[in-house]
């Protein structure tokens, strides 16, 4: 839950918030895993702004701790009156709220509040720089916050993200102290892998109508990602292999050693904010250009904001004739229970074939054996030469599966097994199929099944499910019809 | 907002007085569910009412806050069984219905007993039924009052029972009826009955696994030299998550069946004697104890897809079934957990079906039943050829019943 005060002339009017998980509302939140803190704190602020017009100041509840405005009014205004700004804390200077004044939420640069570290000593520092004025540290009667958990219910993921939003706060105070004309630079998203968040980065970029930041931080690796996908944010090339998928190194470590990897210019003229998981984003229902989005800047406040509702590429249909019908398929992902499962892949690579299907694999040297061509498709421009010379492309919840639903439009049938499709889907209608998993259960990035330690993932539809969708595309989009009975 | 409907089976039997206090024919229905004896390890502990407490439905103010809970959760209606009373039925609805509206209903569910070949029999149940329904403060689905007839199979001709209450709704001027069977599968004469809808049983009515301990000498021997327990050697310990996943498995190629979830199941308190169903959780990892939630809003999420639209509704089991131990009310044992866990999880499975629907492009077009065949004739003849070239194959868990599907998609 989130919770602020607005004071006005004196009179203090609590609000709370919660994180939606899926109603959206003017006091349900967006759920944002590419948000830090402070970027609730952000949003928050802008919302009681918003519902208290006439306040002069806020006090507003440090987002990563569960509490009431309540609770809040209590610990903050037990001591009569209030300074601002301030931050009050914890009897161990842990800052369980901020002190704001509204003019703060009026001149532009609450922007900022994305870099705050939920460190009193840094952010009251930082404070300081951001309204101009001394930043009163207060203590209150609440027993010091010790031990945060791994992971929160609110879905924060403490392991070590503290240390980045730390780092890009006290960096922050660097080029503040540095640079005079800091409130006119803007906010880079640290945000340079893996391939298929970039593509959502840059998707959320064109969409975000209030749009905070000014630049992406991405992976040398990724800049064509970045430029095909029409990012309009301006591009920080890092030179650095992308994150390992294995878990040895944190996305927070990552960030902290990509630092020393950014071009010297870049630092110097950016605010580099830590955009890579805060939290857990398969804790929530919504789309991940939806919480890129949100981190960008937009309040997401309705499902009509919502990715679900807005314009979809035209669809792309392949020029060749539909005699033979080009399967195009991408069936393994970024670890290994997103691969299709083997059994059920050699079915649909030879009944695609018993239909008369021409069948081409990308990056499965194994799928051979069943009379299927291998491709790779190393860069964007190679994938785009692939569909174009294809009619359906059907893939696993990955790259080329959003690159083509979501940048090209083409007929593309998309799986989902251990990942949940809200997370990464499309909207739906001509053009697109999603034969839905039927089991409860997902978000499974490890190395087997928690429930039954396969290795492979029983959710994923069957080949009969996969073979109906693509000939109802093929017949949607191509007027085809199978012939035969596929034996 | 989505238009499944999220209905929750109801115990109306929470009253001091009034037809349904005396058909349930017992003085105190919170003793008669809440008192067990403890006896097995396995048993789940016992829960106390916390909230609402252990109210009396036959107060106003009592009712109206149990509805307002249920609204607040996200329901839009509840179930209630049909007692036999007084050579007809009582149900509750008059308790609970002055606090409903059109966005919370009452829906039935009907006990049946087997008619055999009684046609005059049949034709008194049939009347009272319906006369039991009321005539507003419906569940509409199909536009129509609510039914689910609780024992399909034991009905000797299915598809004249769904006739005589049809016209009984009729005659009563009911816009006709909804009537769902408690079943997995239309499978024999439920096969062109003319149900609308099936429904899945209950854990009790549904087993997936065999009572196989009641066979085993060895455990026999243990229990009589006490070192394990007698009757429990018939009960059934059903795994929760090997349960749902069972449940949910294949769920896109079963059309027609309407998914009902529970949190847990426990009817010791009705076989002492052993033959008992407990459905529980049996081991403690991450995704276990959120499973409960996620099969709520997987379920809303198949039912939009599957179901057309004024036809969708998933059912929770239950809102206060004590007796069972399938209660989703607050306890002072574990607070307001499983109420939370529903609330968002309406909320999560509303999003889902919203983000399923098509608004601003053309729907899809759908395959056809033949179509449908040489698909599934196909990938069968060729997953059993690549099992016979000694190749596992998980093919067989999912083949696709096209019989079935075709009344939905045909």
């Amino acid at each position: 839950m989130l919770c602020s005060i607005a004071i006005t002339g004196g009179r203090a009017e609590s609000f709370d918030f919660v994180f939606s998980k899926g109603e959206l509302s003017p006091n349900a939140i967006f759920d944002s895993a590419t948000s830090p803190p402070g970027r609730y704190l952000l949003e928050v602020g802008r919302r009681t702004v918003k519902a208290a017009a006439a306040c002069d100041a806020l006090v507003i509840g440090n987002p990563i701790l569960p509490m009431s405005g309540a609770t809040l009014a209590k610990l903050a205004l037990s001591e009569g009156s209030l300074p601002v700004p301030a931050l009050i804390c914890d009897e161990a200077h842990f800052p369980i709220a901020y002190a704001l004044p509204r003019e703060l939420f009026e001149n532009g640069r609450d922007r900022f509040l994305n870099l705050l570290s939920t460190v009193s000593l840094f952010d009251a520092r930082f404070l300081e720089f951001l309204t101009g004025k001394q930043v009163a540290r207060l203590n209150t009667k609440l027993n010091a916050v010790t031990a945060l958990p791994k992971v929160s219910p609110q879905g924060f993921v403490f392991d070590e993200n503290p240390s980045a939003w730390k780092v890009q706060c006290v960096n922050a105070i660097s080029l503040m102290e540095r640079r005079q004309d800091w409130p006119s630079l803007p906010l880079a998203a640290h945000h340079p892998n893996h391939a298929g968040d970039v593509l959502f980065f840059s998707l959320a970029s064109q969409l975000t109508k209030t749009l905070d930041y000014g630049a992406h931080v991405v992976c040398s690796s990724y800049v064509d990602i970045f430029h095909d996908c029409g990012n309009r944010l301006e591009p920080i090339v890092l030179d650095m292999a992308p994150l390992s998928r294995d878990g040895r190194v944190s996305d927070a470590k990552y960030f902290i050693q990509s630092i020393p990897h950014l071009p010297r210019e870049d630092l110097e003229n950016h605010f580099i904010v830590f955009s890579r998981f805060s939290k857990n984003y398969s804790a929530t229902p919504f789309h991940l250009i939806d919480h890129a989005r949100f981190a960008l800047g937009d309040p997401i406040s309705s499902f009509g904001e919502t990715l679900y509702r807005q314009k979809s590429p035209p669809l792309r249909r392949c020029p060749l004739p539909t005699a033979p019908l080009r399967v195009l398929l991408q069936l393994s992902g970024g670890w290994p229970l997103k691969t299709y499962p083997e059994p059920k892949r050699r079915v649909l690579i030879q009944a695609l074939r018993a239909f008369g299907c021409q069948v081409t694999v990308l990056d499965l040297e194994d799928a051979a054996r069943d009379g299927a061509a291998i491709e790779q498709a190393g860069n964007t421009r190679k994938l785009s030469g692939l569909l174009h010379d294809h009619h359906i492309f059907v893939s696993v919840d990955s790259f080329p599966l959003h690159y083509a639903c979501h940048v090209v439009g083409h007929p593309t049938v998309a799986l989902f097994g251990p990942s949940s499709p809200s997370n990464s889907d499309a909207p739906r209608g001509v053009g697109y199929r999603l034969p839905l998993p039927s089991l409860p259960c997902y978000g499974c990035a490890g190395p087997a099944c928690p429930i039954n330690g396969k290795t492979s993932c029983d959710n994923y539809p069957g080949p009969e499910a996969i073979l109906t969708a693509i000939f109802e595309l093929a017949d949607e989009v191509y007027e085809f019809q199978p012939t035969g009975d596929g034996k | 907002m989505s238009t499944t409907q999220v209905l929750a089976f109801f115990d109306a039997g929470f009253c001091s007085s009034g037809p349904t206090w005396e058909a349930t024919h017992r003085a105190d229905h919170w003793a008669y569910s809440l008192n067990q004896r403890w006896s097995h390890s396995y048993q789940p502990h016992p829960q106390t009412p916390a909230g609402s407490g252990r109210y009396d439905l036959c107060r106003a103010e009592q009712a109206a806050m149990v509805v307002a809970a249920a609204r607040n959760v996200g329901f839009t209606g509840f179930v209630l069984s049909l007692l036999p009373w007084n050579g007809g039925y009582a149900t509750g609805a008059e308790l609970l219905a002055p606090h409903c509206d059109e966005s919370f209903g009452l829906a039935f569910q009907w006990n049946n007993p087997d008619t055999a070949d009684d046609d005059a029999r049949l034709r008194r149940e049939c009347r009272a039924v319906v006369a039991a329904l009321g005539s507003d403060r419906h569940v509409r689905l199909g536009g129509r009052p609510t039914l689910i007839v609780r024992r399909p199979s034991a009905l000797s001709d299915p598809s004249s029972v769904l006739k005589a209450l049809r016209q009984e709704a009729e005659t009563a001027g009911l816009p006709g009826l909804f009537v769902i069977a408690n079943a997995a599968e239309k499978t024999a004469k439920l096969a062109d009955a003319g149900f609308d809808a099936l429904l899945d049983p209950d854990p009790a009515e549904w087993m997936s696994c065999d009572r196989h301990l009641a066979h085993d000498g060895f455990a026999l021997l243990q229990a009589i030299s006490g070192n394990g327990e007698l009757s429990g050697l018939s009960d059934n310990l059903l795994n929760y998550t090997t349960f749902v996943l069972s449940r949910m498995n294949g769920r896109m190629e079963r059309a027609g069946t309407l998914p009902r979830i529970l949190p847990g199941f426990c009817d010791i308190a009705d076989r002492q004697d052993g033959g008992a169903v407990i459905l529980k959780e049996m081991t403690e990892t991450r995704i276990v104890k959120e499973f409960y939630g996620m099969f709520v809003r997987k379920a809303m999420s198949l039912v939009e897809a599957q179901f057309d639209e004024g036809k969708r509704a998933v059912f929770v089991d239950s809102w206060n079934d004590w007796r069972h131990h399938s209660q989703i009310e607050p306890t002072e044992q574990n607070g307001t957990g499983l109420l939370t866990q529903t609330q968002e999880a309406i909320v999560w499975g509303h999003y889902l079906a919203r983000t399923q629907t098509h608004h601003l492009k053309p729907r899809e077009r759908v395959a056809d039943g033949g179509l449908r065949r040489r698909v599934s004739g196909a990938c069968a003849a060729l997953a059993e050829k690549l099992d016979q070239a000694g190749i596992q194959s998980t093919l067989s868990k999912t083949i696709v019943r096209t019989d079935a599907r075709d009344q939905t998609h045909g």
